[in-house]
């Protein structure tokens, strides 16, 4: 419950899962920064949080792509908020492409591992360091249900999203104790505009941007390690993950 | 090429889904880059999909959806000035601005409308009288033109494109935002009157004798009493209700936002069978001899948004759709036109749930604008298959013989040449429309059926 009262900074703010915890944590008076590439939509973002809920929110420009800016984005964040301490880190940046084209261009394959893997580890680890300096602290990674095991239709951006996974066990064994606290998040199908074109919006496993933000939300009120959002996906991928290999190959997943 | 998902659409009707490219940008970026892409053609404006017919679907062609493109830009509360992006809805407007004591300034029977559909189809509500059309509250739009250039357009600045846009059914570009003025109000409830009148003589009488009277006006028509009940009705006038008049328990917060109440949604399409004349019939005497004349006073939600309790009551009319058919009559022939209507409608066995008839004041400046000074009477007719045609043709005919004419949003199944009867100032806007979009880039299906492309 604490966490909510303490500033709370949103990775990739723009995203479709990002625009509902942004809603939804304005709602509940979390003081927010919101970290996009786009300076322009950023101030839109803000204005309209202003206006619905009355409440100013910080924001700094910054592209995931910009690798070498990533260790010092805790600090711009702790100047946003003129020192005051960062209560909550949520990771929502990522890419996905369709499969076939990311295996042809090589562009779209780098870029998958750049920005769901790379610049996140870069960026947690920044933070997870101040934050087991300052005592204390929430990291919220937004991975996916793809990296519970590579499948032919979408490995590599499951690869990238099964490296984010490992980053954040890793991470919550590590600061164990320590105050800092780690939350694996596996989002299953959802309609943002990130899946577009790629994931059935009509699908009945598809879940709203809407639904995963609350979760996620409840998920940092509560003492949960590691969510599927919606929880049947924590079901799907248990089976999937224990289909024998050789049947497995058979199979179009 | 942009991504965009291959997918069925149609609006509120159900009436004529299409297979369309339904693209949703999140960003000013995504957006822009549309209009650079060569495979975009066929482009159409998509906000709630409230429309009745197929004004926002495009089969083969583009659809841009505004899901994200949903923004408060800025909100002036001592003005009572609104700024925002054309996906946001009415209901989004209202959340922001009743607790400061702002309210829309007219607004139609569904709170789940854009305001970029808001002005493209230039809506009405029980006010027209009084206020005129949600365009004539527009103080400016910005709209994106086909060649991707922006255009900021109002009453004074490109008042031609402005006056096009305005009920233009997202014919002239893209509207990307708009400001809206509010009105004032005391509280966010609505003192109402019921009174019945017997038939259609009573109804247009008390409508045209209470209008300097009530701010609001409407009335609800049952459409199946025939002989010297024809057109029997309850109206219902209302203004809003002031501070020192409500009761001390609602003083204490007179500008409550209601939570939606949400009734149970309708979960499945209904058998073709339920509606029928006998049900509706049923239904109707009930709620005719339910209503006593009365004052009350009720919050604006269930006074403006009666239906949007029911989340998808589309369904009630089952799979097969429905359409609305809206006639609008000028003060001298409403009299005899509505009674043809009526008389028609019965006589087919066309059972219409939900009628309902308005006073009309003067037109604004926009060339197709729907509404001017007279009366309109909106219907659901069930799509009956075979038979619906015909009767769709003879009340057609009623309306060009006396002067009548539709309304686009509702519309779902008129040709060209009825449109162009209706609409004499067709040319001006299709001439205002060569100008920016010589290429014809914004058409809806709709747009094709009636002819408003080249």
């Amino acid at each position: 419950m604490k966490t909510m009262n303490l500033p709370c900074v949103i990775l990739g703010s723009l995203s479709g899962i990002a625009r509902e915890i942004a809603d939804q944590l304005v709602r509940k008076g979390t003081p927010l920064v919101l970290v996009a590439r786009s300076a322009e939509e950023l101030e839109i973002q803000a204005s309209d949080l202003k206006i619905r809920y009355g409440i100013t929110v910080e924001t700094i420009a910054a592209d995931a792509s910009e690798l070498d800016r990533m260790s010092s984005l805790p600090e711009e964040c702790a100047r946003k908020l003129k020192g005051g301490n960062i209560g909550c880190v949520i990771l929502c940046w990522g890419v996905m492409y369709p499969q076939g084209e990311a295996e042809k261009n090589t562009q779209l394959l780098k870029q998958t591992f750049d920005i769901n893997l790379t610049s996140s580890a870069l960026v947690l680890q920044a933070f997870a360091n101040k934050m087991s300096h300052a005592g204390g602290g929430t990291i919220v990674g937004i991975s996916s249900v793809a990296g519970d095991r590579g499948r032919g239709s979408n490995y590599l951006y499951g690869a990238s999203k099964a490296g984010l996974s490992a980053l954040l066990d890793g991470m919550r064994h590590r600061y164990h104790g320590t105050g800092v606290r780690v939350i694996t998040v596996k989002p299953g199908m959802v309609n943002t505009p990130m899946t577009k074109g790629i994931v059935n919006p009509s699908s009945p496993l598809c879940a709203s941007p809407i639904k995963v933000a609350a979760d996620i939300v409840r998920a940092i009120e509560t003492r949960s390690v590691q969510i599927y959002t919606p929880e049947y996906w924590r079901l799907i991928m248990a089976v999937i993950r224990n289909i024998p290999e050789q049947l497995f190959l058979k199979s179009r997943l | 090429m942009i991504p965009g998902i291959r997918t069925s659409l149609s609006c509120w009707g159900r009436f004529h889904p299409a297979e369309c490219r339904l693209i949703e940008p999140e960003s000013r970026m995504k957006l822009a880059a549309l209009f650079c892409d060569h495979a975009a053609s066929g482009v159409i404006a998509r906000g709630m999909g409230r429309s009745y017919g197929d004004s926002s679907v495009s089969g083969e062609g583009t659809v841009i959806g505004q899901t994200y493109l949903n923004r408060f830009l800025s909100f002036d509360p001592q003005h009572g000035i609104i700024h925002c992006e054309a996906g946001v809805t009415l209901e989004d407007i209202i959340k922001v601005s009743l607790p400061h004591g702002w309210f829309l300034p007219t607004t139609p029977g569904t709170k789940y409308v854009s305001v970029g559909g808001a002005i493209a189809a230039d809506v009405h509500g029980k006010n027209h009288h009084v206020d005129g059309s949600f365009g004539n509250w527009v103080k400016g739009v910005t709209l994106i033109l086909a060649d991707g250039s922006i255009m900021e357009c109002s009453p004074s600045k490109n008042p031609d494109v402005f006056w096009a846009t305005v009920g233009g059914m997202g014919l002239t570009g893209f509207i990307r935002d708009a400001r809206i003025q509010l009105r004032r109000v005391e509280s966010s409830y609505y003192s109402v009157r019921y009174h019945r009148c017997r038939n259609l003589e009573a109804v247009l009488s008390m409508l045209a004798s209470t209008e300097q009277q009530y701010r609001y006006s409407v009335g609800w028509i049952d459409c199946l009493s025939r002989g010297s009940g024809l057109g029997r009705s309850v109206l219902m006038l209302a203004n809003n209700t002031g501070a020192r008049a409500l009761t001390s328990s609602l003083r204490s917060d007179p500008f409550r936002v209601r939570a939606s109440a949400r009734l149970p949604s309708v979960p499945f399409d209904f058998p073709d069978w339920v509606l029928n004349p006998f049900s509706v019939n049923l239904f109707n005497q009930a709620y005719y001899f339910k209503q006593r004349d009365r004052e009350e006073i009720v919050p604006y939600d269930s006074f403006f948004y009666p239906l949007d309790g029911i989340s998808s009551w589309n369904r009630i009319y089952g799979k097969r759709g429905f359409i609305q058919y809206q006639a609008l009559f000028p003060d001298k022939t409403a009299q005899t036109g509505l009674r043809k209507i009526l008389e028609t409608v019965s006589s087919h066995g066309a059972a219409s749930f939900l009628a309902v008839i308005k006073r009309c004041g003067e037109a604004n400046l926009a060339p197709l604008s729907y509404i001017h000074r007279g009366y309109t009477l909106a219907l659901d007719i069930p799509n009956l298959g075979a038979q619906l045609m015909p009767l769709i043709k003879s009340l057609d005919e009623i309306l060009l013989e006396h002067q009548g004419r539709l309304y686009l949003a509702k519309d779902s199944m008129m040709d060209a040449k009825t449109f162009a009867a209706m609409y004499p100032r067709r040319e001006e806007f299709l001439n205002i429309k060569k100008q920016i979009d010589p290429e014809c880039f914004f058409i809806s299906d709709q747009a094709r059926r009636v002819g408003l492309c080249f």
